[in-house]
């Protein structure tokens, strides 16, 4: 069992860090967080009720789409798989939330500049230098950044066909 | 007659009987009723009247006094007073002409008692003093009632026409406004011809019978819609089909009648002509049972294995494009996909997953293709991705109407029909069509079907 922190820009492609994260801890149930920090809110009304539902309704749908298929794609895998907003711009709000849960892990991809989805989007991967747990680089597949397909649901392709197990379906069907 | 008129006039008919009834019954109750106070009226004057007459005392003057000057007096009023036993002679009496006997004798048994004869009324009473009893009867014309019996019939009356006025009118505006959808799904429908078979009925928000009746038209819109496309798709496909063989016998044949060749030469052209014939043949047999085990029937739903229905869509635009690599693509794949189904008919879904695929193999220059399959919480999606020449931004919105093709397609042949009957053929498996695309990098559809 094993707790990992993914950064996420509600992208699509931002998710492959998943397909990596299965890939390079074979055997282990492992729980997932994709995390996204926003500023802490100046606004009164912001200030006094902690309105985190209006956060989560600014997701797109096709992040949580793509979170739900991969969830049904390693379903034995992945203990848990969700999306959770903190407020906080400091390494020390990272380092809090990597107590939290118990963070063994993080994975980010390697010189990747993430894009800000929300107008109070922090940038969390400047905040991980001082971070107590290993930040595991991944170097990131040909990827674009144009937004519109770094929403495509085929950036999560990984270009592997599919076990022999359907394969065999294949053969009588 | 239209329904409008018969609701109007069932409407009309229901209140005017209402309304008829509540004037009857106010009038008859009232008619009944209203005469309690005259009564009341009526015997006060008998007291007065027994007062003034038979008392002994100094009274007698200040009642005559009271009665002569306060009182006014009713309309025909005649007051009678007999002493009891006297009755039995007395009967020459002007009274016992006007009443009948037993209102007597019910006065003389519980001292009071009231009769009336149509606007007579007669209040009379017994009245005991010195030992003896009189009675007293006092009768009076009830002019009164009479004249309020006459205006609440007519009130009642005129009120009763203005409200089935109103009543009509209301009707008529009424029935206007709920039949009013009703006109206007009549007059689109007429508007839809074969030739314009996408159009559809504008749906309302909610769940009321007209809304059900809506949909039910759309979905059998889709339904002949997705048939005529079939139709469509099928000859143009048909006739590609045909003519490829047809223009190699041709051409041989030509070729061969040129000029004076040898047996030999003559041989090669028949041979060719025999090989393409035997394959024309084949293309007509196949499109035989093409037609007789698909489109014919009615839509049979059933439960269909997606994996099967990937693979059988997959072989068959290999067997139409065969120099087009599709990969299959394990990375959004569910543990059990081999066990995903969902409902809908067989057939027609692989014409609608091969109508995508084949779309990417000839929009991407032999480019491979990548077919996917995903699970989310309650649907099955097939993506198929490309990396073709895209579609435009502001044509994506056109590109599930029939016979539309986007401005970069140059000289690829096509007939436009592809999507829409994806998308109809989707719509009826109660699912969704999704295209993502940017020129020059590629298409993504996504093809989404409720699990079973």
């Amino acid at each position: 069992m094993k707790n990992i922190l993914v950064p996420t820009d509600f992208s699509v492609q931002s998710l492959q860090l998943v397909h990596e994260i299965i890939k390079r801890n074979p055997q282990q149930k492992l729980s997932i967080y994709l995390v996204h920090l926003v500023q802490i809110p100046t606004d009164i009304a912001d200030l006094l009720f902690a309105r985190k539902r209006h956060l989560y309704e600014q997701v797109p749908g096709k992040f949580s789409q793509a979170v739900e298929m991969l969830k049904n794609k390693y379903a034995s895998r992945i203990n848990l798989m969700g999306l959770e907003f903190y407020y906080g711009n400091t390494p020390t709000v990272v380092n809090a939330i990597i107590e939290n849960r118990n963070i063994d892990e993080v994975y980010v991809f390697a010189d990747h500049l993430y894009n800000m989805p929300l107008k109070q989007s922090v940038d969390m991967t400047n905040l991980l230098n001082k971070c107590k747990v290993p930040v595991v680089q991944v170097q990131p597949k040909v990827r674009t950044n144009a937004p519109a397909e770094a929403h495509f649901f085929s950036s999560l392709f990984t270009e592997e066909q599919p076990a022999p197990q359907s394969g065999k379906l294949f053969q009588h069907a | 007659m239209k329904i409008q008129t018969k609701i109007t006039l069932l409407f009309t008919l229901l209140c005017t009987s209402i309304i008829a009834a509540l004037s009857f019954a106010v009038y008859f109750f009232t008619y009944q009723n209203a005469s309690q106070d005259f009564y009341i009226r009526l015997e006060l004057r008998a007291v007065i009247a027994a007062r003034a007459n038979l008392q002994q005392n100094g009274d007698t003057v200040a009642f005559k006094e009271v009665r002569e000057q306060h009182m006014q007096r009713l309309p025909n009023e005649r007051e009678y007073i007999i002493r009891t036993d006297t009755l039995k002679n007395g009967m020459k009496s002007q009274l016992f002409h006007e009443v009948p006997a037993d209102f007597i004798s019910s006065v003389i048994s519980q001292h009071k008692a009231s009769y009336r004869s149509n606007y007579d009324f007669y209040q009379g009473i017994l009245y005991s003093i010195d030992g003896k009893d009189y009675l007293i009867v006092v009768a009076a014309y009830n002019t009164f009632l009479k004249d309020f019996l006459y205006n609440l019939r007519h009130i009642l009356l005129i009120g009763s026409a203005l409200c089935i006025l109103v009543v009509l009118s209301v009707g008529l505006i009424f029935s206007r406004q709920t039949m009013a959808p009703v006109r206007l799904i009549a007059r689109q429908v007429q508007r839809i011809t074969a030739t314009s078979l996408h159009k559809r009925l504008t749906v309302k928000k909610g769940k009321d019978e007209i809304a059900v009746l809506t949909d039910t038209f759309n979905d059998l819109l889709s339904r002949l819609e997705t048939a005529f496309d079939t139709q469509n798709n099928f000859v143009s496909n048909a006739s590609h089909e045909l003519n490829t063989p047809l223009t190699a016998i041709i051409g041989e044949a030509d070729y061969a009648l040129a000029r004076q060749r040898s047996a030999e030469e003559y041989r090669q052209a028949l041979g060719i002509v025999v090989q393409q014939g035997e394959k024309l043949q084949h293309i007509t047999q196949s499109l035989v049972q093409l037609a007789r085990s698909g489109f014919t029937e009615s839509l049979v739903m059933q439960k269909v294995l997606v994996w099967e229905l990937l693979y059988n869509a997959k072989q068959h635009v290999h067997s139409v494009y065969s120099q087009c690599t599709i990969q299959l693509d394990a990375g959004l794949l569910p543990e059990h996909a081999e066990r995903l189904l969902v409902n809908g008919n067989q057939q027609l879904l692989e014409l609608a997953v091969s109508n995508v695929l084949m779309n990417a193999c000839k929009y991407s220059n032999s480019q491979p293709v990548a077919l996917a399959l995903a699970q989310s919480s309650n649907e099955v999606m097939i993506i198929i991705k490309d990396k073709g020449i895209g579609i435009p931004d502001d044509e994506l919105k056109y590109i599930f109407d029939p016979f539309f093709r986007a401005s970069n397609v140059r000289n690829i042949s096509g007939y436009g029909i592809g999507l829409p009957l994806t998308m109809n053929v989707v719509k009826l498996h109660k699912g969704a069509v999704e295209i993502h695309s940017h020129v020059g990098a590629g298409t993504e559809v996504i093809i989404r079907l409720p699990l079973a």
